[in-house]
């Protein structure tokens, strides 16, 4: 979808037409989803806040002036609703971690990608599984702010306009994120870099 | 190879599109010789890759859940108002900001009471929404002021009755009517949890007059001569243009913070007073609407006019609110200027 064809849609909904907002839901509704699954950790949460943020959105899209892209100032939605809740649940970051369960082992062995070979499959199965695991275990800013970029695919500049930080900040802070997440793999025992080398050698 | 602390931040960067083409083949350079920035990029690579490639579907039905919630939200009469655009919005809403305050019902004591007044009136409040307030021929109220087409012929009451009530008002502390974009979010907080409130929408009421008073109101007596009223307002034209202007700030439930406190201390803009309605309720009380421009926002705060103290000013119950009424960007200019229509109509320069 063009940036036009977004705002067009986004007129029409301000204008009553509720049937243009079903079209931006189903354009955004994945990753949406995926940002709620990965801020909160489990599917039955990411289904609900996903629908929260939307529904939000909708009621709120008079407010919304295309200062920004309306994926951007959705998922600047999503990320409060998820932090709203977190922070309603006071829930751990450790928390659940069931989304990455059994069944969707077998869900993925069901669907298999014929770019890999099966041992690449597994591997990267299991980095995933690994990522998304750590990732619980990021302070949640880091996660965020990860998520925006790595998910969502924002750039710098539409990362600080979300969240309300300088750009210099979002630059330093999705560097310690990965340096983090990079920490955490590996004393997991799943990553091959090595937290020493976080701080660079000298030679 | 003592510049890799440099360099390791630009992998980041590098990955995400963010250097120059000039520091990005600085960098590359620089990588051929380094293993170690190699192994970072590779590491942050594999993260980056593994998150992105790794979407998952939604459920087929989250869309539906989402689109059915809203045409059920629709069939409550309230998102009418997006046929008006931006900074239009149907007096509805507003007639339940400016005046659900002056109703009685909703703001006494038993938060219980409250309820049940707030709900019983429901259809007839609805149809007030749809038939008063979002005209079916659609004819738009998008236009100034005033446009807004109306059944019930004009009823203006003279504005006299309030200042002596002001005493028999029990004031209760913290009183707000927290106002959003749906009537969800629109609430009369008073003992009663937000998460009730949410469930049943209260108001519709019908103001006929209010006051516009320069700064901050006192109600207590013997303070008639601090009080600058600037207009009072009881055309249905003009009493639709504020309700259009105030409905129209959107999304609202911010919490108070220390700050916030702080600058709602100061005196107000303006301050609304809507006089209680003591025909239909004896126990009406007076109510305000504190009004400030914050930088570019306009905030407010409804609460009785009478203060909890009689020493003190009205306003400073404002402290207690729980929440800021809504506060909305770019609104300070509509609403000055919307001030300066009704006052140069009312031939005040």
């Amino acid at each position: 979808m063009t940036r036009e064809e977004e705002s067009l849609l986004v007129l029409k909904v301000q204008n009553g037409d509720s049937a243009s907002f079903e079209k931006l839901v189903l354009e955004n509704q994945t990753k949406v989803y995926n940002l709620a699954l990965r801020m909160l950790g489990n599917e039955e949460d990411a289904f609900d806040m996903s629908q929260e943020a939307f529904i939000k959105a909708y009621n709120s899209i008079g407010n919304f002036r295309g200062e920004s892209r309306f994926s951007v100032w959705l998922y600047r939605l999503t990320t409060n609703v998820c932090l709203d809740f977190l922070r309603s649940e006071g829930r751990k970051s450790h928390g659940s971690l069931t989304y990455m369960s059994d069944d969707d082992d077998e869900k993925e062995i069901d669907i298999p990608d014929e770019r890999f070979s099966p041992e690449t499959i597994i591997q990267k199965k299991e980095l995933r599984q690994a990522v998304n695991r750590g990732l619980m275990s990021l302070p949640k800013d880091y996660r965020i702010i990860l998520l925006l970029r790595e998910i969502e695919g924002l750039t710098y500049d539409e990362i600080a306009k979300a969240l309300s930080i300088e750009e210099g900040t979002v630059k330093s802070r999705i560097f310690r994120a990965r340096k983090k997440l990079c920490a955490i793999l590996s004393a997991d025992g799943n990553f091959s870099y090595n937290s020493s080398s976080n701080e660079a050698k000298e030679v | 190879m003592s510049d890799c602390k440099k360099y390791i931040e630009s992998i980041s960067s590098m990955m995400d599109g963010e250097l120059t083409a000039e520091q990005e083949s600085e960098l590359r350079t620089h990588m051929e010789h380094c293993a170690e920035c190699r192994k970072v990029y590779n590491a942050f690579k594999s993260i980056s890759d593994s998150l992105s490639e790794d979407l998952i579907q939604p459920p087929e039905t989250l869309s539906e859940s989402i689109m059915s919630k809203i045409k059920l939200q629709n069939k409550s009469g309230y998102k009418k108002r997006f046929a008006f655009g931006r900074f239009t919005a149907v007096a509805a809403c507003f007639a339940l900001i400016l005046f659900g305050a002056s109703r009685s019902g909703l703001l006494s004591d038993s938060s219980k009471k409250a309820n049940e007044t707030a709900v019983a009136p429901r259809e007839i409040e609805v149809r007030s929404v749809t038939g008063t307030c979002v005209p079916e021929s659609g004819v738009s109220i998008q236009d100034d002021y005033g446009a807004v087409e109306k059944d019930a012929p004009a009823e203006s009451k003279p504005a006299s009755e309030h200042k002596d009530k002001s005493d028999e008002a029990v004031s209760e502390e913290g009183t707000v009517i927290q106002f959003g974009f749906t009537t969800q979010n629109m609430a009369i907080l008073n003992g009663t949890k937000a998460q009730d409130i949410k469930k049943e929408p209260v108001f519709l009421f019908e103001a006929k007059e209010f006051s516009v008073y320069q700064g901050k109101y006192y109600a207590e007596e013997n303070s008639t001569d601090k009080n600058t009223l600037l207009f009072n307002v009881s055309g249905e034209e003009d009493i639709s243009a504020f309700s259009q202007l105030l409905a129209a700030i959107p999304e609202n439930s911010i919490e108070n913070k220390a700050d916030d406190k702080k600058i709602i201390e100061e005196s107000p803009k303006y301050t609304l007073l809507i006089p209680a309605d003591k025909e239909k309720d004896e126990k009406a009380k007076d109510k305000i609407i504190s009004i400030w421009y914050i930088k570019e926002e306009i905030w407010c705060v409804a609460q009785d006019a009478c203060p909890p103290d009689k020493n003190s000013v009205a306003a400073a119950g404002v402290n207690n609110a729980e929440k800021i009424l809504y506060r909305g960007e770019g609104i300070p200019d509509k609403f000055e200027e919307l001030i300066k229509k009704v006052k140069e109509k009312n031939g005040i320069m």
